[in-house]
């Protein structure tokens, strides 16, 4: 008797109650193992590639997968035109919630993934998610979607790298797809290789087709994707502004822009030749005036001042409304102090924010609190943060419930010993539940004594493989 | 309490309280099919793939469990905890790997949902941290990579790390 005499329906079952990490050292035991962990990778979502073809074509019939969230689908070029016919009944009609077409490495038949990437939308026309990751558009020239409609759709989501006229195509073909139900829509522009460079007409492109899809979208995120393994510096390019536009023709598109309304915007926002020129995404952000959750990635250059401006003059625009806002730096940490003094000015808006309960600002030194905060705040996230912080969140944020930081200062001379001191001022805050924040080697024997409080230690794995150390702790709530 | 046999496969028969056995609902199906009357004590129900020392753990965890609340509705979308696993459990499936794994079909066969999540969490645990020649060790399974294949592997999981 041993692991193999159990059937797949269980062994999948066991794969399922692993955590990520476990799933991928356990690809590396054997091919069993692999083809089985990539075709029920998660809980119901199905990774379909060559090699996984054969497990994924008996998924429908076996009785343990009822229904898929999620169907990756990674350069896959089987020949599928026979399963293709049948419709409902091909059992690679899945009906997941989410389709999403992954990046393919190796080269395969273009002609055979085109058809593919058409069928498997056809045969699975009920998803509300579909997404076109990094790179995978690559190679694609244009779907057979005439007369598609994709009645549940309600987010899409594209990535374009676009180094020839391939991917405008397709953008165009995609917008003849009818979205009645699209309201959460992802645009990003992407760098995958030092050969293969955005350029203005790629976004421009991406701009029409936001105009064309515009009516319903309520959640819109625009965003630069950088590949990690190349140099940062390399990779100030410009998603934002159509220099290559004639002028009536980009004032079209901004007065287009301008009517495009939305309840959730995340934008990015990236120099050029280390001038910021934050073009089309600034016209957009200038027209908002019912903002719920805003986030803005910037990547800090040499002169701000425009952005400043505007970033500001937004959120006044937004006070009534705005209930989230995320403000990331993107780059290197030495760049971040160039934005030093923007946060002092965001701040000055800030105030007169209503309704604002979620603040991140996870990427940036907190080295004072600027008063005051707007008290409705619940849910806060800071960078480094010196420790007496801890005890000043305490009056000025009332409301307070979750608090995350990145860390305490190292400053001369540290200040470690007055760390529990001032964890304990704001833990004795009625509101406040939980706070986290990544560990060095603090002493928190004087935390450790309290029955009210839970210490737990984790670790969290960085996109570079670094691995950081947490420290959660929470209030255990008094049972009467 | 009425009782229902039990007949394992190498024909050892169990006396089990109904409330119990109805606990494997593949049990509850055969008893609702046969219209098995209360006080038909001379009933026998075989089942053909589960032995006499099998049959009698399920018994023992059954009858631990019998008063147990109904499991929660499952909640697909998060990840599942392993780490929940009660002590009298974790004590209780403290046996070979072997008998563990024939426990675990015994419960997919009787159909008993709370003792196949329980070992299945048993089984998850042991494979969770380690790495791919510690899981091959435990298992006793072959390796049938070649270096270039695990190799592939090997960069196919730094992509999806990402996810």
């Amino acid at each position: 008797m041993g692991f193999y005499h159990l059937p797949v329906e269980i062994v999948s079952f066991i794969f399922e109650l692993l955590d990520n990490q476990s799933k991928l050292q356990s690809r590396l035991v054997c091919k069993e193992w692999t083809c089985l962990l990539d075709s029920h990778n998660l809980a119901h979502n199905v990774v379909l590639r060559n090699k996984t073809f054969k497990y994924v074509k008996n998924l429908k019939s076996s009785s343990s997968c009822k229904h898929f969230k999620k169907l990756v689908v990674r350069g896959f070029s089987a020949d599928i035109s026979k399963l293709a016919k049948t419709k409902s009944r091909s059992p690679l009609a899945l009906s997941p919630e989410k389709l999403v077409f992954e990046r393919h490495r190796s080269r395969l038949p273009k002609t055979c993934l085109e058809e593919n990437v058409s069928a498997l939308i056809r045969l699975n026309p009920d998803i509300s998610s579909l997404v076109f990751t990094p790179g995978s558009l690559n190679s694609i020239q244009s779907l057979r979607v005439r007369g598609l409609v994709l009645g549940h759709l309600k987010h899409l989501q594209i990535s374009v790298s676009l180094y020839g006229d391939s991917e405008s195509v397709l953008l165009e073909t995609l917008t003849r797809i009818k979205m009645p139900s699209l309201t959460d829509l992802q645009l990003e522009a992407g760098i995958y290789n030092l050969n293969n460079f955005v350029n203005d007409q790629t976004f421009i492109e991406l701009v029409k087709f936001l105009i064309a899809v515009r009516s319903g979208v309520k959640k819109l995120k625009l965003r630069h994707v950088l590949s990690s393994r190349f140099d940062w510096h390399l990779m100030l390019l410009p998603l934002t502004l159509a220099r290559a536009l004639p002028q009536a023709e980009l004032d079209t598109l901004i007065d287009e822009l301008a009517s495009i309304q939305v309840e959730e915007l995340s934008l990015m926002f990236i120099p050029r030749d280390g001038i910021l020129d934050y073009g089309l995404g600034l016209e957009l952000l200038r027209c908002q005036t019912n903002l719920k959750k805003f986030h803005m990635e910037i990547f800090p250059g040499r002169d701000s001042h425009d952005f400043k401006i505007c970033t500001k003059s937004a959120i006044l625009k937004n006070t009534e409304t705005l209930q989230s806002l995320e403000v990331s730096c993107n780059g290197y940490g030495d760049r971040c102090w160039l934005l030093a003094n923007y946060i002092d000015e965001l701040w000055q808006a800030l105030n007169y924010c209503r309704v604002l309960e979620t603040l991140d600002l996870a990427s940036f030194w907190i080295r004072r609190l600027l008063f005051p905060w707007p008290e409705t705040i619940k849910h806060l996230m800071l960078g480094i943060i010196k420790p007496n912080i801890l005890s000043d969140l305490k009056p000025a944020l009332p409301r307070l419930e979750t608090l995350l930081f990145n860390g305490f200062a190292h400053e001369d001379p540290p200040d470690f010993d007055s760390i529990p001191r001032h964890l304990l001022v704001l833990l004795s805050s009625r509101s406040l539940k939980m706070i986290k924040w990544r560990a060095e080697d603090e002493n928190l024997d004087a935390l450790n004594d309290n029955p009210e409080l839970h210490i737990l230690r984790s670790y969290e794995l960085s996109r570079y493989d670094r691995k950081y150390d947490f420290i959660t702790v929470t209030k255990i709530p008094i049972i009467p | 309490m009425p009782v229902v046999r039990l007949q394992s496969v190498d024909g050892e028969v169990f006396p089990v309280d109904v409330e119990i056995a109805r606990m494997s609902f593949a049990i509850r199906n055969m008893l609702d099919d046969l219209g098995v009357q209360d006080n038909d004590a001379e009933e026998v129900i075989p089942l053909p793939n589960v032995t006499g020392p099998i049959l009698r753990k399920v018994i023992e965890w059954c009858t631990h469990h019998k008063d147990d609340p109904p499991p929660p509705e499952e909640d697909d979308t998060r990840e599942k905890r392993t780490d929940d696993i009660p002590a009298w459990d974790q004590e209780f499936l403290r046996v070979d790997q072997a008998v563990l794994f024939d426990i675990i079909l015994a419960a997919n066969y009787l159909d008993i949902k709370g003792l196949l999540d329980v070992t299945c969490k048993t089984v998850a645990n042991m494979i969770k941290g380690k790495t791919p020649e510690e899981i091959r060790k435990l298992f006793n399974i072959k390796n049938d990579f070649t270096p270039a294949e695990e190799e592939q592997i090997r960069k196919e999981n730094e992509w999806c790390e990402e996810k």
